[in-house]
Order: structure tokens, then C-alpha cells, then sequence
């Protein structure tokens, strides 16, 4: 199961590598193919696809790592007794918002499957675009309650001093 | 009905739920109870991210990220130091520095706090500057990361305000200046007085040595705001453009930074990306309720009670925008508030950019207050300082802090002159 979990994580990591560095790769193309005057017209429309892909992978992870930013005063303040109701309490409640996300996205990447919705430059299919919302709302129930139960985080989980953070 | 769901968000985020889970649930809730259509907070969510201007967040927060591992921070802080680190209180404007130009590639303060505060703390120490003293110029100066551009939190702001954000950003410019200037006035006056910091002798060789070795990383900011602001590219451009520089500097000339530490940052730039952007998009979802309930409607008309000028206007906010700042997650307390102050704001004379660099401005204080503020948290850690002891000491600086909001809310020109001349 531990294995399961771990190669599970190494996947999304993997895809939020490729995604990532796809971006980078494009944009750095996009800004010098235009200053040699061969603008590439579908940089954009394609980073924007790798984009999606990497905040819904991205958040998916980081509900693994327990890393989204909460309010934990009044868990820190509770006494040791009443400490599961605060661990419970936010699995149920990302459990049933992504449940719903899930569904409702299922549901629309099924409609642009079959009205065939297409992108304006690369012609790919715009379910492409609602595929990492239902594949990361899954994964993101899925990341919240192995870490709500296993109640660590992962191996190479967000950092002590919170600098996984953007403020 | 907007009531029913700032209540549900309040009672679920204190029970500990992700802020952004919390906003979610109880706008999902918000919309089952009242009949309104329940896909909505897909849809909201699918296209609230399809855009290429978002592509900037993961890029300059990876950008940040190289900074720190790969020497650029510390080199930035050497060359700072061995020009003006000699004189009385030195030290202090070294610090300021250091988080400014740092700001200028990073966009992140807790990032600030992790990489330069260790480096800052221990030299102001051991050159005579209290540890709390010290403690506390780091977790001002930190802020400053949230105003200069590319501030992450002003690129997520723009974005959700409909302004735009090369424009938004350029406005962080003028209060970021004012800011350091005000915190290095203050710095010179204690140093002065209580004879802060050891004078040590000028040396001059090994100062040019110094800021040789740190002009690659001096010019990462200089290139990248230039490239933005001058039009050539657009901020996701510059972005990517700042991965690639700091990344050949750290790579190739330092060679403090290889494969396998890329591959990690790579990784924690996009879940750290995915964190931010789950509170936008389901602060998109939240909009959705508050403008079918009419909420920015009923919010100008609760504000024109004050009938005032803007600038009484922005001071009511501001308290507002504190508490909220001081409680929350600043990028959530963003997009929650954009929705149902800003068209008040607009309403009584505002000007859409000064509102947002203003509310930021506000929102950054909250990172360094408490009861939650992540910076505060960051800077206790790598000082060993203790918590209060660390506020009592920061006093001063949060009374900087508000002194320099109220001429931000006096003066619109130091938010909107840069825009304009950009535009």
C-alpha cells in the first residue's frame, strides 16, 4: 500500500516536472522566436495547456503534503483528546468539495467530447483541458485522506519553515 | 445568501479546513441551499485558470526558488554589504537592500525570510545590532518582496481584478520604494542612537571584488523589469526569461545548483503554484454567488455611509484590510475582498489600481503580524527568536508600516505614476 502511495506521488511529480519545464521551454521559444521575427503562433495556446495541467497536479500534491495554507490556531490550541476532529473535519470537507469537482467536470469534459470542442490554433481537443480538473480533483481527495489518516506528510513533503509558500 | 457563505467559509477555515477548501465548501453549499446551478463551481474553476498571464506565478515563484539554492541571494548581500555595511546601522540598510533587489526576481517574502535571513541575522549579530533588533528589520524588510515587482500576490490580484497586470505590477513600485526608504530612515536614526553596528574600515578592493561576483545576480532583476516594463515582453515572458537566467547563473556560473536540486524546485514551484491558484479559482466560484446576490451593490451602498473623500475611504479600508490580513492567507484575503469592496471602491471615486496596490500593501503588514503570519512564523524560526519577543521588538517597524499606508492612501500618484508611465 505505502509502495502503492509512493509511486502513485512520483507520477504527479513527474507530470508537474514535464509540465513545468514544458512552460519554460515554450515561453523561452515564444520570447526568441519573435526577437528573430519567426513568431511560433501555438507557444501560447500550448503552455496554457501544460499550465492547467500543472496547477491541477500541483494542488492535487500539495493536499498530499498537507501544505495548503489553513487557519490552525484553534487545532494547535485544542487539548491532545479532541485533536481528531480537526484532522477528520478537513478530510471530509475536501472529500465532499472535490467529490462534487469531480463529478460536475466529468460531466463537462463529456460534453466536449461529444460535441467535439477544439482549440483555436493546435485543433487538440478541449478535453484535453477538463482532464487534468478530473484526474486532479480525484487525486486530490485521494492525497487528503492518505494524509489525513497517515497524519505525516510525505517523504519529501513541504518544508518546516512553510517556504513551499508564495506570500 | 453572501451572508451564508462567509459564514460557512469562517466556521469551516477555524475548524482548521484549507482556507481554500473551506471557500469552496461553502460556496457549493451557498449554491445547493439557494437553487443556483452547483456545475457552476467547475465551470468557474476550469476557466478561471485558462489563462497565459497565471503562467507567471509558477515561473517567478520557481525563479525565487533558484535564487536561494543557487548563491544569488548571498552574493546579492555580500556586495550590499561590503559597499554600505561599514557605516553606522549599515547593516540594517544592507538589509533593506538585499530584500529589494531580492523582491525584484522572487516575488515571494517567505522565500526572503528563508534564503537572505539566516545570512542578514548573523552578520547584523556579530557586528553588535541586537538578535531581536535584527530579527525584526528582516521580517519588515521581507514584506518588501510582496510589493516590488513581480510580487506573486499582485499578478493573482490583477488577474482576478480584471486591471492589468503589467500595469498592477509596476504600480508596487512606488510604496515599495517608500517603504525602504521609511524603514532606512528610521534604521539610521536607532543605529545613531543607540550606536547600532560596529563602524569596520572601508576596503575598497575587496568591495569591487564583491560586487563584480555579485553583478550577474545584481542584473537579473534589472534585465527582467526592464524587459517587462518597456514593453518587449510580457510578464509571463519575463518570467520564463527569469527561470532561464537564474538558472544559468546558479547552474553554469556558480555551479551551486545541479540536476537533481532542479528537479526538485521544478517540482515545488508547480505544487506551491497549485496552492495559490486553488484559492483563485474557487474565489472565481465565490464571485459567482456574491454578484448573483448583488453583495458589490450592498457594499457601496454600506460604505457611502462615510460619504467622504477617497482617501477617508481607503483609511476605513484599511482597517479592514488589516484584521482580514492579519487572520488570513494573504492571496485568499485578496480574492475574497476584490470582489465586494473594490466596486465600492470604484464607486466612491477610487482609482481600480490604487485600490489594488493599496489593498496589497495592507494585506503584506498581515505577514508579519500576528496571530497568523507566515513571515513572522519564517523569521522566529531562522532567528531562534521567540514569538512575542520578536513582535515587541518589530513595534516600531508595524507603526512604520501603517504611517507609510496612510501616505499611499494620501497621495494616488505614488501607486499611479508609474502605471502611467509605463502606459
Amino acid at each position: 500500500m505505502e509502495r502503492l502511495d509512493r509511486l502513485l506521488w512520483r507520477l504527479v511529480d513527474a507530470v508537474i516536472l514535464f509540465a513545468v519545464t514544458g512552460m519554460v521551454v515554450l515561453i523561452c521559444l515564444q520570447v526568441g522566436s519573435r526577437f528573430f521575427g519567426a513568431s511560433i503562433p501555438w507557444t501560447e495556446e500550448l503552455s496554457r495547456f501544460l499550465f492547467i495541467w500543472t496547477v491541477w497536479f500541483g494542488l492535487a500534491a500539495s493536499f498530499r503534503t498537507g501544505s495548503h495554507p489553513a487557519i490552525t490556531l484553534l487545532p494547535d490550541l485544542a487539548p491532545r483528546s479532541l485533536r481528531w476532529i480537526f484532522r477528520a473535519v478537513p478530510m471530509i470537507a475536501t472529500t465532499v468539495l472535490f467529490a462534487a469537482v469531480t463529478w460536475y467536470g466529468y460531466d463537462l469534459m463529456r460534453q466536449q467530447m461529444a460535441f467535439g470542442e477544439r482549440s483555436p490554433i493546435l485543433q487538440m481537443g478541449m478535453w484535453l483541458t477538463t482532464m487534468p480538473l478530473v484526474v486532479g480533483a480525484a487525486l486530490s481527495i485521494l492525497g487528503a485522506i492518505v494524509s489525513g489518516i497517515g497524519g505525516g506528510q510525505a517523504a519529501d513533503g513541504a518544508r518546516p519553515d512553510g517556504t513551499g509558500r508564495a506570500e | 445568501m453572501s451572508l451564508t457563505l462567509l459564514i460557512l467559509f469562517l466556521f469551516l477555515a477555524a475548524l482548521g479546513v484549507p482556507l481554500a477548501v473551506a471557500l469552496g465548501l461553502g460556496t457549493l453549499a451557498t449554491l445547493w441551499w439557494f437553487g443556483l446551478p452547483m456545475s457552476m463551481i467547475t465551470q468557474s474553476m476550469a476557466t478561471s485558470i485558462n489563462s497565459f498571464l497565471l503562467i507567471a506565478v509558477p515561473l517567478f515563484i520557481l525563479a525565487g526558488q533558484i535564487m536561494e539554492r543557487g548563491g544569488l541571494s548571498e552574493r546579492i548581500f555580500d556586495a550590499a554589504e561590503s559597499l554600505i555595511g561599514r557605516c553606522r546601522g549599515g547593516l540594517g540598510h544592507v538589509n533593506i537592500v538585499s530584500s529589494f533587489v531580492f523582491g525584484g526576481i522572487s516575488g515571494s517574502s517567505v522565500a526572503d525570510i528563508a534564503s537572505l535571513g539566516p545570512i542578514t541575522i548573523r552578520s547584523m549579530t556579530s557586528r553588535g545590532y541586537p538578535l531581536p533588533y535584527a530579527a525584526a528589520m528582516t521580517l519588515i524588510t521581507s514584506t518588501l518582496a510582496t510589493l516590488v515587482p513581480p510580487s506573486i500576490l499582485i499578478i493573482v490580484a490583477a488577474a482576478a481584478a480584471g486591471v492589468s497586470v503589467g500595469g498592477a505590477l509596476a504600480g508596487g513600485l512606488g510604496p515599495g520604494i517608500l517603504l525602504a526608504v521609511a524603514l532606512a530612515g528610521y534604521n539610521a536614526w536607532i543605529s545613531g542612537r543607540r550606536g547600532y553596528g560596529m563602524r569596520v574600515a572601508f576596503d575598497g578592493r575587496r568591495a569591487v571584488r564583491a560586487f563584480l561576483r555579485a553583478l550577474p545576480s545584481i542584473g537579473a532583476p534589472i534585465i527582467i523589469l526592464t524587459g517587462m516594463f518597456s514593453g518587449i515582453v510580457t510578464p509571463t515572458e519575463a518570467a520564463g526569461l527569469a527561470v532561464l537566467y537564474t538558472l544559468l547563473i546558479a547552474g553554469v556560473l556558480h555551479r551551486e545548483i545541479g540536476w537533481r536540486d532542479m528537479v526538485q524546485l521544478t517540482i515545488q514551484a508547480g505544487r506551491t503554484a497549485g496552492a495559490v491558484l486553488l484559492i483563485l479559482m474557487v474565489a472565481r466560484a465565490a464571485t459567482y454567488a456574491f454578484t448573483v446576490d448583488q453583495l458589490p451593490r450592498k457594499a457601496s451602498g454600506w460604505l457611502a455611509v462615510f460619504d467622504g473623500s477617497g482617501f477617508t475611504t481607503l483609511l476605513f479600508m484599511r482597517v479592514i484590510f488589516i484584521v482580514v490580513g492579519m487572520f488570513m492567507d494573504i492571496v485568499a484575503a485578496a480574492l475574497m475582498l476584490i470582489p465586494v469592496i473594490m466596486p465600492a471602491a470604484v464607486h466612491a471615486g477610487i482609482d481600480p489600481m490604487h485600490f489594488l496596490i493599496f489593498m496589497s500593501a495592507c494585506l503584506a503588514v498581515g505577514l508579519a503580524t500576528p496571530p497568523v503570519g507566515t513571515c513572522l512564523f519564517a523569521t522566529a524560526y531562522v532567528s531562534g527568536v521567540p514569538i512575542p519577543r520578536l513582535i515587541v521588538a518589530a513595534l516600531p517597524f508595524y507603526a512604520i508600516n501603517m504611517a507609510v499606508l496612510v501616505l499611499i492612501a494620501a497621495f494616488p500618484q505614488i501607486v499611479l505614476w508609474p502605471v502611467a508611465l509605463l502606459s
